[in-house]
């Protein structure tokens, strides 16, 4: 962290330093609320895999030597608590820093989770339905929801869009490459 | 060996699988958030079915198109698929708006080939030289040298040491992931079937950089960048040559080295380059507006680096970048090793490979100074359309190396932790070289101990070994303590 000729805190970095102040901020290198946030959550998820990967290594054998199977699993366990909390820390002491600053940009508000949500739906939905509905039509409603979602105008051109795109796939990569594609009774 | 080589690229069957490459690879790479690995990642499966020498090939015009299409993007767009291009865009996108597009192009693909030029001429010398020293190498070498990439990719790469250290474990984490190939144990699988053979790259690239770079847009509110139009045809005029030329060899000096060395590829050299160009620059006054040597200079290192990093990854088998990580799995899926063993087992297959190279590269010049209009036009493609389509293709690689319902949910998962990476801003390349390289490390460690019965002191049984552990450790220490004095003052 260090004081800017502006007076703005900011937590720059190498790139950072190298272009200057405000190209790194053009850059979006510098945090903001988000950032902190989402800082503060990895660290919480690395907790969570740290956990999880040293329960493993007590787990496993290294069948009475120094070194074996279980070493990895409880160097990367370990080093993951140590990084997790250090992230969760950092989120956390970014987050104070940014609630007393009015950091201006786009605020991620609920209807952008929501789509998010849609777009996470459709992808499960695609990965459920594909073996039953066949490639083609699973990938044309993927992109076609995918399309409405981020904004497109005509829904029905969406999905007409999506059929041509998902036909030119399989026949590109099942057809002429070999890869084999989920198909439908109707077989494709 | 290099004639020979050319020989064997020069057929036309070959000579038509490069166009196609550069044609593809430049086609997939200029679409806004895809970048060079995410482009290899995807195009890696029509591959499949050529040979190993025309796969190569194939895969070599991918890999150079998708970086020449990356940089159209950032400078047309503003939205650099990767980050060693962010720093084009930044002058690039400047000089596109003020009505120089067609310059700031040509300058980026004239920088490039001549870049890439060099360095393709700098790896075919040092290629056979490096490999013949690598064979000697040992298991506690190679452990140390793992250990220096480790260090470097994770401390160079992206917003901070921890958060870099932070997205190098996450990938070491998803390396563990699989049957543990000395004693058959399986690790981190969870009783799922599908993750006993382990989490394979090309999932993983396509989940942190494509399900990732679609939510992420999401989550920004939809909508698409602004194209800037490119008029007439991409051209330089003298002084725009007088001003480029000195920053390509700059860049290319920058970049070449710091991509050879096992030192995190391509992205501190084009940020190096920039901050030099705005140093030596007679215009200073143009930086922030668009100034020439800002686009000229980032982009021949970026293309440098590119070519840099094949060095380590061909001669010992070590990448040290998300596209490098990629290229690795090709080759093994063409049952190639990457290493010093290549050299003397598949010999004319590398100089075949390094022939492409140059033949793609001057391809890409040939076939984009006139085509960079068409290439532009492609940006006019609504973004929901363009990450729609991402969508569709993101899938299609899971299919091509299994594709059953729990594969498509591990897709899906890693993707969304690329959402949380992304937002945390995080960089995902260190991920991907961690996922590659911990199994490796583990590898070469474990066997390192065991030769030494047993004993730790086994990695450091060489005087190389200790060498490398401790420009490791110098390599962790001096950036970390140089941040802390620049806090301190």
């Amino acid at each position: 962290m260090s004081e800017t000729p502006h007076g703005r805190r900011t937590s720059l970095n190498v790139r950072g330093d190298l272009v200057g102040h405000d190209e790194a901020e053009e850059l979006e290198l510098d945090d903001d609320r988000t950032t902190a946030l989402a800082t503060t959550v990895l660290g919480g998820v690395l907790l969570l895999l740290g956990i999880a990967t040293l329960t493993q290594a007590s787990r496993l054998s290294n069948n009475g030597n120094t070194v074996g199977p279980a070493t990895a699993p409880w160097v990367v366990g370990a080093l993951l608590l140590l990084v997790g909390v250090l992230m969760a820390l950092r989120g956390r002491r970014e987050l104070a820093t940014a609630a007393r600053e009015h950091t201006p940009g786009h605020q991620t508000e609920v209807q952008d989770w929501k789509r998010l949500g849609i777009l996470l739906a459709a992808l499960v939905v695609f990965a459920v339905v594909n073996t039953y509905l066949g490639y083609v039509l699973s990938a044309t409603v993927l992109f076609g929801v995918t399309a409405v979602v981020l904004g497109a105008v005509s829904r029905g051109k969406a999905f007409a869009y999506g059929f041509i795109v998902a036909a030119a796939v399989y026949l590109l990569f099942d057809v002429l490459i070999g890869i084999t594609l989920p198909a439908a009774v109707w077989g494709f | 060996m290099l004639m020979t080589g050319f020989g064997d690229a020069l057929t036309p069957v070959n000579l038509l699988l490069a166009l196609v490459g550069v044609t593809l690879g430049t086609l997939v790479g200029v679409l806004p958030g895809i970048g060079p690995a995410l482009t290899v990642a995807l195009l890696l499966p029509i591959t499949f079915t050529l040979e190993p020498t025309g796969a190569l090939i194939l895969f070599a015009g991918v890999y150079y198109g998708g970086m020449y299409g990356g940089s159209t993007t950032a400078i047309l767009l503003n939205t650099p698929g990767e980050s060693a291009s962010m720093v084009a865009a930044l002058e690039g996108n400047k000089m596109a708006r003020s009505g120089r597009a067609a310059s700031a192009l040509a300058t980026a693909a004239i920088g490039s080939f001549v870049a890439g030029t060099i360095a393709t001429i700098l790896l075919t010398f040092l290629a056979q030289p490096l490999a013949d020293v690598a064979v000697k190498f040992t298991a506690a070498d190679y452990a140390g040298l793992m250990a220096i990439a480790f260090v470097t990719v994770a401390t160079l790469l992206g917003a901070s040491p921890l958060k870099g250290v932070a997205s190098l474990l996450i990938g070491l984490t998803i390396g563990l992931v699989g049957i543990e190939t000395q004693s058959g144990q399986s690790r981190l699988t969870f009783g799922i079937p599908t993750l006993l053979d382990g989490i394979d790259v090309v999932i993983v690239v396509v989940a942190l950089f494509a399900i990732g770079e679609v939510f992420q847009h999401a989550l920004k509110g939809g909508g698409g960048g602004t194209v800037t139009p490119l008029r007439g045809r991409a051209v330089m005029t003298r002084e725009d040559w007088k001003r480029s030329w000195p920053a390509w060899l700059r860049g290319t000096a920058f970049g070449f080295p710091i991509g050879a060395l096992p030192a995190g590829g391509a992205e501190i050299p084009t940020f190096l380059s920039y901050a030099t160009e705005r140093r030596l620059s007679k215009h200073p006054e143009e930086f922030g507006h668009g100034a020439i040597e800002g686009v000229a200079g980032p982009e021949a290192a970026n293309n440098a680096a590119a070519a840099g990093v094949l060095v380590p990854l061909l001669t010992i088998g070590l990448p040290t970048s998300a596209t490098a990580a990629v290229i690795l799995t090709a080759f093994q899926s063409y049952g190639l090793q990457p290493g010093p063993q290549l050299f003397s087992e598949s010999g004319p297959l590398v100089y075949a490979l390094l022939a492409s190279l140059y033949i793609g590269n001057t391809m890409l010049l040939v076939l984009n100074l006139p085509m960079a209009r068409v290439w532009a036009k492609l940006l006019q493609i609504p973004a929901y359309g363009i990450y729609a389509a991402i969508m569709v293709f993101a899938t299609l690689g899971t299919f091509a190396t299994g594709g059953s319902l729990p594969d498509l949910l591990v897709l899906y998962v890693l993707g969304m932790l690329g959402v949380l990476m992304t937002l945390a801003k995080v960089p995902v390349a260190p991920a991907v070289v961690g996922l590659i390289l911990g199994p490796m490390f583990e590898e070469q460690s474990l066997r390192a101990v065991l030769l030494e019965g047993g004993s730790l002191s086994g990695m450091f049984a060489t005087t190389l070994s200790i060498v490398l552990w401790v420009v490791a450790a110098l390599a962790l220490v001096v950036p970390l303590s140089l941040a802390v004095v620049r806090r301190a003052r």
